[in-house]
């Protein structure tokens, strides 16, 4: 191949969106003609999952497929566009964001001073969450002892009266498991059945109703700047189908997975009313406003976000 | 100057390896050997803008939630020692096995499964049996290698039996239950633990000098031991941590923290705490952290240079190309390299290097991955006692007494790495031994 | 006298005492942040403690006990060279003669500096990205949490630290174990 990439996901290898990655990767292959071949790493197999921006900005990675709020720490923007908890209610709502609201656009602003390009954005499925004990609505969550991710999701249930803690993932089974913890923000329903946290935790909320994570895929500007046109556009085209795909295949995951749960009488399924959810949002907002005043960044992002969903007559 | 990518990697992964071993056997410290080695490739093969590579994982490492246990437990250790209440422990033991020939070593591994049961974590049993049982052992004058190796395995049996931070790993790594692991491991790890006692029996029927018999005179002492006070706090501190546990309190993390505190609380009623006691307890805590910490980190740093110079891709492709496609043959290679990859690394960095590649190709073959997570585990017994790199060895040299050397230790493991290798081949033939409550 | 006697040691030092003041400094500063494990200990204490009889888990236990515990491990490493604790291969160390290992030494000296002085160098990279913006304002990478301390920032300044001091180590060991190897051909 003329072109050779490493690009880390932030997946471990037995994960079914790593397997959706790879499948774009040799797609890209494909559509190149054998000019770019694109090797993809699991979690941790270079570098730390926060730590892949410095990655690419030091030429060492070319590029990854990330969730773009692990990066919070580095920029709180990052938090709030990675993870607007709340804002969402479904995937397509968050791409038409990205590829037409003016998010593409952002991100490459937010990423330009690493050096690094934004390709384009995915996402998963609004995520499900994890539960020992019956949720049917916001005032369910007061106390309730809740294992959540870096950045605004931690916020977000503070405000709504959990208590949040922070687990490593390694320790989410067993904390759940041990009642360490009543609940937990860990991924889409399917990966969470098949990883059997619904058999320990079994009060699932799904649909979820408060984090869908902007999957990013970027990689070195400068690396990127020097492919022809034509790969670009292949590049840019293949992560747009590549949102598609994901999205579709997790939700097809989710459907046979929540009818899975369904026939077992140990699991209950909850989903929130309309008006709760409506509730939890109104929470949500507060946060994303005190979360825009901790960098001029945050505060782009806030506002991009608020024009595009009064503009859509989302808020 | 120098280009090492233009040898390929094929070669690469042998210039690798070869020039880590030649460093090892020149005496050099293993931690400083591997990130060398780690640090020329990582420049040899990307140039000196690779680097940061190498700080970024140390970073990552040594933050790591899950790698507290290891302090929490050395210093549980440290505190036992040097109150009275690990030597009242043992001592009302003796009760158990004083006129079975070998009987201080079977309860010695029956004490590790207690432990094991605690503990998730390599490292902890270790030492806690090698300042335990060990000195009682040699006291008695039992044969070296025997005391020695039942206490290396027997405090191996930590991450074999469930809680264990190494079945955890896999589950994550691999995206299977951690519940369905744990299961899946507890009748292998039984096995395991059975056959080194059966095996301490027979050899010590056969040679009955390994292990003498206590003299009237000392069975005449044994009645002074008082075996309440003995037992009560040993027992309070292991239901701390296994009560936290199993009931639900606390993390891996927090229930070893329970265990320095229970400790803590035991001397201070029996009237033994002071400051100096806390005092020395956190400087060996300190020295023997530093020693194994920065092994993982000189572990950590050659796997992610590997990773990078795409080892992942040649591994699965040497894989394929060796066995062509026979499910035995992909199985017996896969162990092989676990076998080999365990002698000279930290069992994360082998769960990181080979798990990715592994797991995918074991579910293509249509093998069950929990079952193949009991085998992992099995495999990483073995590291932990193989040499040049076994980490058991080195928390027993640690705190084993001073003529004691880590050649001595090396040698002492080999039957035991046996019936480790035995075990793993009754559980690779007969998977329902991991499988059979599915 | 004392100096005099570290600088041109007689004998081959094996033992696992500090060798010079630097390592002595670093050894008696470990002894005192040792107790930090001990800390680290009743703060996860009272962390099962609020969280089961007060039902009020804190939100700064765990990332200082990582952040201690990270701190502590690196640390870890300069104390166990101060006293020469780091665990060897001694299947040909330990047969060969006091002359070779001296050489041997050398050769493990060398190499430290080699290690020590690339890695200070990729440190002082990661540092300066958790301690600046890309665009040169002073902002210290935080951990991205409810809580959000800097400590990503710390643990990277103290690595930085740490990879410097292992540096001056290596060099005063060399220092010494070449005095030692002169003095011996004088006699
Ligand atoms: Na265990
Ligand atoms: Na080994």
């Amino acid at each position: 191949a003329d072109y050779n990439f490493k690009f880390q996901s932030s997946d471990p290898a037995g994960d079914k969106n790593f397997q959706v990655q790879k499948e774009w990767t040799k797609r890209v292959e494909t559509m190149t003609g054998g000019r770019v071949h694109i090797e993809l790493l699991p979690v941790g197999s270079i570098f730390k999952h926060t730590e892949t921006l410095d990655g690419i900005k030091m030429g060492i990675l070319d590029g990854h497929i990330t969730a773009t709020e692990f990066f919070s720490g580095k920029d709180p923007a990052f938090g709030l566009i990675g993870n607007t908890v709340g804002a969402w209610s479904n995937t397509q709502q968050l791409l038409q964001y990205v590829n037409y609201g003016g998010g593409y656009e952002l991100m490459n602003e937010l990423y330009a001073p690493y050096g690094v390009k934004f390709i384009g954005g995915s996402t998963t499925g609004v995520e499900s969450l994890v539960s020992r004990v019956p949720l049917d609505s916001v005032a369910d969550l007061k106390g309730l002892k809740l294992r959540a991710p870096e950045g605004l999701v931690q916020r977000v249930f503070a405000a709504a009266g959990a208590a949040p803690v922070n687990l490593p993932g390694s320790e989410v089974f067993t904390g759940l498991s041990k009642g360490v913890i009543d609940a937990a923000d860990y991924t889409v329903f399917s990966t969470n059945q098949k990883a059997g946290m619904n058999d320990i935790a079994t009060h699932p909320v799904q649909p979820g109703f408060h984090s869908l994570p902007l999957i990013d895929i970027s990689m070195n500007k400068k690396k990127w700047d020097k492919l022809p046109a034509d790969i670009q556009s292949i590049l840019t085209v293949s992560v747009r189908d590549f949102a598609e795909d994901m999205t579709t295949q997790l939700r097809i995951a989710d459907q046979a997975a929540v009818k899975a749960a369904q026939a077992d009488p140990n699991i209950t399924i909850h989903d929130w009313s309309a008006e709760e959810r409506k509730k939890f949002r109104a929470i949500a907002r507060t946060q994303w406003e005190e979360f825009a005043k901790s960098s001029d960044n945050a505060q782009k992002v806030y506002d991009s976000i608020t024009t595009y969903l009064e503009a859509n007559g989302l808020l | 100057m120098f280009d090492l990518s233009a040898m390929g990697i094929g070669y690469g992964s042998l210039l690798m390896l070869g020039s880590m071993i030649l460093l090892l056997l020149t005496g050099m410290q293993l931690a400083f050997v591997t990130a060398l080695v780690a640090l020329v490739f990582a420049i040899g093969w990307f140039g000196v803008g690779a680097l940061p590579l190498i700080t970024s994982r140390l970073y990552s490492f040594v933050g790591s939630y899950v790698f507290l246990a290891v302090p929490m437990f050395v210093l549980m250790a440290a505190l036992l020692d040097r109150s009275g209440i690990a030597r009242d422990l043992f001592d009302a033991m003796k009760v158990f096995g004083r006129k079975l020939r070998g009987g201080v070593a079977v309860q010695t591994l029956l004490v590790a499964i207690v432990l094991a049961s605690m503990s998730g974590v390599i490292g902890g049993e270790t030492v806690l049996l090698g300042i335990l049982a060990l000195p009682q052992m040699l006291r008695l004058g039992y044969n070296r290698k025997l005391a020695i190796g039942v206490t290396c395995a027997g405090g191996a049996l930590g991450t074999m039996l469930p809680p264990s931070i190494v079945l955890i790993i896999y589950g994550l790594t691999a995206s299977v239950s951690i519940g369905d692991l744990f299961k899946a491991a507890f009748l292998p790890a039984f096995i395991l633990a059975f056959a080194y006692m059966a095996y301490v029996l027979i050899i010590c029927r056969l040679n009955p000098e390994y292990a003498p018999l206590p003299s009237d005179e000392e069975l005449a002492t044994d009645n002074d031991v008082n075996y309440f006070k003995a037992l009560l706090f040993p027992l309070l501190t292991v239901m701390m941590v296994l009560g936290s546990i199993y009931t639900g309190v606390a993390s891996v993390t927090e229930a070893s923290a329970l265990g320095v505190v229970g400790i803590i609380i035991s001397a201070a009623i029996r009237g033994e705490l002071n400051f100096a006691m806390l005092k020395d307890s956190a400087k060996a805590t300190m020295s023997t952290c530093g020693m194994i910490i920065w092994i993982g980190i000189g572990a950590t740093a050659l796997v992610g240079v590997y990773n990078l110079m795409g080892g992942i891709s040649f591994v699965e492709e040497t894989i394929l190309a060796l066995s062509g496609g026979s499910v035995m043959g992909t199985v017996m290679i896969m162990m092989i390299i676990l076998l080999v990859l365990g002698m000279f690394l930290d069992w994360v960095g082998v769960a990181l290097l080979t798990m990715p590649i592994f797991v995918p190709i074991i579910i293509g073959l249509g093998l069950d991955p929990i079952w193949f997570g009991v085998v992992f585990c099995l495999n990483m017994q073995v590291s932990f006692l193989s040499p040049p790199f076994g980490p058991a060895a080195f928390y027993l040299k640690s705190v084993a007494p001073k003529d004691i050397s880590l050649g001595e230790i090396f040698s002492s493991l080999l039957p035991f790495i046996g019936l480790q290798v035995l075990v793993l081949a009754l559980v690779i033939f007969f998977p329902e031994l991991a499988l059979w409550w599915k | 006298m004392i100096m005099k006697d570290e600088i041109h040691p007689d004998n081959l030092d094996s033992s696992e005492q500090p060798r010079n003041i630097l390592d002595r400094a670093i050894f008696k500063f470990g002894n005192l942040i040792s107790l930090l494990f001990v800390f680290t200990v009743a703060i996860s204490f009272y962390e099962v403690l609020m969280r089961y009889v007060f039902n009020a888990p804190t939100i700064w236990v765990h990332e200082t006990a990582s952040f201690l515990g990270g701190c502590l491990f690196v640390y870890g490493g300069i104390y166990a060279l101060s006293i020469n604790k780091h665990v060897r291969v001694v299947l040909i160390y330990d047969i060969v003669s006091d002359r070779t290992r001296r050489w041997l030494n050398v050769f493990h000296h060398v190499m430290g500096l080699l290690f020590s002085s690339l890695l200070s160098w990729a440190a002082y990279q990661m540092v300066q990205d958790s301690w600046f913006t890309p665009f040169g304002d002073v902002r210290l990478e935080t951990s991205g949490s409810a809580w959000n301390p800097a400590f990503p920032a710390l643990v990277k300044g103290m690595i930085f630290m740490t990879l410097c001091i292992m540096f001056v180590q290596f060099s005063l060991h060399l220092i010494q174990e070449l005095n030692g190897l002169r003095k011996r051909k004088d006699v």
